[in-house]
């Protein structure tokens, strides 16, 4: 186990290492100067003194491999830096504040979509062949099919315009969570509910099933006992894992919605070329996924003693 | 190929595979493909997804004959009319019939879809069979280079990605290809392995078959029904992917009609011209699921063995 564990960290740090230089040198070896940026192109003579003043003060005339560890090694202390584009606003905080404001989303979708799609995906495994696992199928397959950002102006239109329930965008009130938070949950409850079924019928087939049921036990504690808790695993697997996944699925609905979260924040730094803020997005990501990875494996390690042994040769 | 057919049978021998309860199957070469398709068949959702997809196509090829009006052209006496005889799906803000732009948009999903995708197999496959054949450092590094790419955000990198290079068709096509060629790699990887030390790969490495020969000739044609299925699969979120970037203005460029701008587009008129935010939907929606209806057939057809658990 400790080797187990020691060799997911250091690989893990790898990841997060090679996602950081990958980030860097994309935003640096590809055209467009931060600097002429900055300054804008509002005609105002500025000379070449001047741009190298500003290129010094940032560290952009030193080569990029030396601006990469300078980062690298500051980050690793906590220190986020200053953006360039905003005026030499504190990235940490402006992250810390967008990332609240994210996590809040994210876990109001996931929980509403766990709360739903497990019973649901459990009772159209039970019920197999009946019109209600025929309905969670359809839905769910419509639900992966639909592109978020559609399903967010359908809902637009039908709660804040013809309705008149909810606004349209911002969170100016609890009122201002309810749709996007709708968005965000539609999709991962159409996926939980799949998945759900498809553990619960592989683990109805199990001859430990059939040993509970030969038993006696009624068929509920069949179901709760022996078949919901073992089909769980997959689940918890597939929750940790789609951690990558926040920031994609958040991008495009904090975008529709207004909501001052990590999507947007990135959006409009990568529209302004906020290098800072962008890498260091980035890498907050990178270890949030890693560490999400890392936890899920170990959590299924633990539950699950067959893992640990095939678990340290292969990925 | 004698080696592959060998391997086939040999996996068939190992597990007999059950089908439908019916028959059980051991060797059966020369009637496995109509088998196969009428397994294909047998799925009545893949077998209307072929077809829709085969209509989409159609639609694609034909835009220029089947759209009632030119796509960009604007009829400027009825901007944001909705449906109508003259117009069945509207105009949009600037006066141009939806129907012909979500008929033109056709093209735009179809291309980036099976185009990107196709550049994600390729690559991904390659890394994939590099990684598992010749294993060691050269498969750690890749391995982890995979990773990598798995734990970035997707749309993150492709926004970054576009903003960059400077968004367009080309664009788009290239940045979605090369960020999503993971799981492709990742697959033939697994599959590699698990090939690398059988008796054909080992009878061609005695004969004095170069590497390249033996990847080729011999790994390549052993991974490719796993890769089609992920590929089928995969063409549904490049779609979702494209019209991301396009609708929030990183994709295709106007005045090119696809489906993710024009629900851009739609955007700013939601209160007052509501029909210009369903069609192009609706058509992504129904292009996404026939990808993966097509998929799920197309694992049925080909890998019995992962079928069960839709």
């Amino acid at each position: 186990m400790v080797r187990y564990l020691a060799v997911r960290t250091a690989q893990g740090l790898l990841i997060i290492f090679l996602v950081s230089l990958g980030t860097f040198s994309m935003m640096h070896l590809v055209p467009g100067d931060p600097v002429s940026l900055l300054l804008g192109e509002g005609g105002v003579p500025v000379t070449k003194e001047v741009i190298e003043n500003i290129r010094r003060h940032w560290g952009l005339d030193r080569p990029w491999y030396i601006q990469f560890f300078t980062w690298f090694g500051n980050m690793l202390r906590g220190d986020m830096g200053q953006s360039m584009v905003r005026r030499g606003e504190p990235v940490g905080k402006m992250i810390w504040e967008a990332a609240w404001v994210t996590f809040r989303l994210n876990a109001f979708s996931t929980v509403l979509a766990v709360a739903i799609s497990l019973p649901l995906g459990v009772l159209a495994a039970v019920r197999r062949y009946t019109w209600l696992d025929y309905f969670v199928m359809t839905g769910s397959t419509l639900g992966i099919a639909m592109p978020n950002f559609w399903l967010s102006l359908i809902l637009i239109i039908l709660f804040a315009h013809i309705l008149g329930l909810l606004p349209p965008f911002g969170i100016d009130s609890w009122k201002g969570w309810v749709l996007p938070v709708i968005v965000l949950a539609s999709d991962q409850t159409a996926l939980f509910a799949r998945m759900m079924r498809a553990s619960t019928l592989e683990a109805l087939s199990q001859d430990y099933v059939r040993t509970a049921r030969a038993k006696g036990l009624s068929a509920r504690r069949v179901i709760y006992n022996h078949v919901v808790r073992n089909a769980l695993l997959p689940i918890v697997t597939l929750i940790g894992y789609r951690a990558a996944y926040i920031l994609s699925g958040t991008i495009v609905v904090e975008t529709i919605f207004a909501i001052p979260g990590l999507g947007q924040l990135f959006t409009l730094s990568v529209l302004y070329r906020d290098y800072q803020v962008i890498q260091a997005i980035v890498l907050v990501f990178g270890v949030l996924v890693v560490v999400a990875n890392l936890l899920t494996d170990l959590t299924y390690a633990m539950v699950d003693p067959r893992i640990r042994l095939v678990g340290v040769g292969g990925d | 190929m004698p080696s592959d057919k060998a391997s086939v049978a040999e996996k068939e021998q190992i597990r007999p595979t059950v089908v439908a309860g019916e028959t059980i199957r051991l060797r059966g070469q020369s009637r496995g493909l109509s088998r196969s398709i009428r397994r294909f068949l047998h799925y009545k959702p893949g077998v209307a997804a072929l077809a829709f997809i085969l209509l989409l196509s159609a639609i694609a090829l034909f835009a220029d004959v089947i759209a009632p009006y030119p796509p960009a052209k604007q009829y400027l006496d009825t901007p944001g009319k909705g449906p109508s005889i003259k117009h069945p799906l509207g105009v949009d803000h600037l006066g141009r019939d939806v129907l012909s732009r979500v008929i033109y948009g056709t093209r735009v999903a179809l291309l980036v879809g099976l185009l990107a995708t196709g550049i994600a197999v390729t690559v991904g496959v390659a890394i994939g069979l590099v990684a598992g054949y010749f294993g060691g450092w050269m498969d750690s590094l890749l391995s982890r280079l995979t990773d990598a790419i798995m734990a970035f955000p997707l749309l993150a990198l492709l926004l970054a990605l576009a903003v960059l290079v400077g968004p367009g068709l080309v664009t788009t096509v290239v940045i979605i290809g090369l960020t999503i060629w993971a799981p492709y790699a990742r697959v033939a990887r697994a599959e590699v392995l698990s090939l690398r030390e059988r008796e054909f790969v080992l009878a061609a490495r005695a004969l004095g078959a170069s590497s390249i020969r033996i990847i080729l000739r011999h790994l390549l044609p052993n991974i490719v029904s796993p890769i089609i299925v992920l590929a089928t699969l995969g063409i549904g979120s490049v779609i979702i992917f494209e019209s991301a970037l396009s609708f929030l203005g990183l994709g295709v460029q106007p005045p090119t009609p696809a489906w993710g701008s024009m629900l851009s587009d739609s955007r700013a008129y939601l209160r007052y011209y509501p029909h210009l935010a369903i069609a192009p939907g609706v058509m992504i929606a129904l292009t996404v699921m026939a990808f993966n209806l097509l998929g799920d057939g197309l694992r049925d057809m080909l890998d019995p063995r992962m079928g069960n658990e839709r």
